[in-house]
């Protein structure tokens, strides 16, 4: 499976984290288990970059944490989606999609005259 | 609601910066649990899986100082914005401004003056030699408990307390007209008993204070002392004053002595130019007899110590 990973591009944890916290509120192993799952395992996030990102969008006010009792009933800090953050995701989204969409234009372009 | 959210997190940093130092530890320990008993889960040994679960993670105490910073750098950024913001409005609103600033300034300005006031008459020590043995010493009556004392009962107190204190000092504070040069000026005076400067701790920089053997005769021994600051106003600090004679309210005076450059008053006088005897008092104010009544002002306190003197 190793050679089959990639890096997470730089900016993209914080989309992946908008995106998975707008299916359902999660714990920050959640998070990182979720998204190893949603990606089939392709992305090698280094587990412990979640939580430094969480604090950043915490503190923009994206996401807000409460703890709560799992269902194993341990207590755990979960993310909850803000408004604010909700409107974020819109917007990264379609920044991601302009920007993918721009590379795959690039990368199948069949040359021209240079 | 942005900013409540953001507010309330920085705030939160702020005062419970330990709390959330022990919340992150709590959550980063729940994280490593979780993912070990994954990997348990897949067949991995506890000790195995452990060691596999803290490799996922990275390195915990790197990723605790991030947070850690991240929540820290936040703060000082936002800061910086909401100082912009305020800035910013404050140049809209200037009406506004204005009304807040003069506020500001006259509130800054009254407790400043208040606390200057205080710092001088509380917190400060008076300007006295040893201010922990003196005490000043009042006559009370209903309507004025800190009143002044007049000279026979300023004389009954000395003689009757021998025994209790080591001194007791008096002066009053008056005005001198001095003739010289051709030009005549009004200068404040503080006429002194015998004892007062050394009570208070004024000593001569050149030739001697006042002392008990000048307060003797009334009228009889016309000598005066200058303050450093006088001295420096009035003669350019000319060391060959002393011993040398000033025409003082009429009379001639010998100058025996200037008074050291740390003037020590007591609160009573700080702007007095020159010291003379008690017993020349009425000479050099130009009063006849009065201040003996009731004009007294301001005994200069006892020395608390029995034992010196």
């Amino acid at each position: 499976m190793a050679h089959d990973q990639a890096e997470l591009l730089q900016g993209t944890l914080e989309l992946l984290i908008l995106k998975t916290l707008s299916l359902e509120p999660l714990h920050g192993w959640g998070i990182s288990l979720r998204i190893r799952q949603m990606s089939r395992d392709v992305f090698q996030v280094n587990q412990g970059s979640l939580y430094p990102a969480l604090q950043r969008m915490q503190s923009k006010g994206w996401i807000r944490s409460e703890w709560r009792t799992t269902e194993n009933n341990r207590r755990a800090r979960y993310y909850v989606p803000t408004p604010a953050g909700t409107r974020e995701l819109a917007r990264e989204r379609s920044q991601w999609e302009r920007s993918v969409a721009a590379v795959n234009w690039i990368l199948d372009s069949t040359g021209g005259p240079a | 609601m942005k900013w409540v959210a953001a507010g309330r997190e920085r705030l939160r940093a702020l005062l419970f910066g330990a709390r959330a130092d022990a919340e992150m530890d709590a959550e980063l320990r729940f994280h490593l649990e979780q993912e070990a008993k994954l990997l348990r889960e897949a067949g991995l040994g506890p000790r195995e899986a452990r060691r596999q679960a803290k490799l996922r993670f990275g390195g915990v105490e790197r990723v605790r100082e991030e947070v850690r910073e991240a929540r820290g750098v936040r703060v000082f950024e936002d800061l910086v914005k909401d100082a912009r913001y305020g800035a910013r409005m404050l140049r809209k609103r200037q009406g506004f401004t204005v009304v807040a600033v003069v506020s500001l300034a006259i509130g800054i300005g009254a407790n400043t003056a208040i606390f200057s006031l205080v710092n001088a008459t509380i917190l400060r020590d008076v300007p006295v030699d040893r201010p922990e043995e003196l005490v000043n010493v009042y006559s009370a009556s209903p309507s004025d408990l800190y009143g002044t004392l007049s000279y026979p009962n300023y004389a009954d107190l000395r003689d009757g307390t021998r025994d209790v204190f080591s001194a007791i000092g008096a002066a009053r504070n008056t005005n001198a007209r001095i003739d010289r040069d051709g030009g005549v000026e009004i200068v404040p005076a503080s006429a002194v008993t015998g004892d007062y400067l050394s009570l208070v701790g004024v000593e001569a920089q050149r030739g001697r204070a006042i002392g008990p053997a000048d307060d003797i005769a009334p009228g009889g021994h016309p000598v005066v002392m200058l303050t450093h600051g006088y001295w420096q106003r009035g003669f350019g600090g000319d060391p060959t004053v002393v011993g040398s004679e000033l025409r003082l309210s009429g009379g001639v005076y010998t100058i025996v002595g200037i008074a050291a450059a740390v003037e020590r008053s007591g609160s009573l006088y700080p702007r007095a130019a020159l010291y003379v005897p008690m017993s020349m008092h009425d000479e050099v104010a130009g009063l006849e007899g009065q201040w003996r009544l009731d004009w007294w002002q301001g005994p200069a306190g006892p020395r608390g110590d029995p034992g010196r003197g």
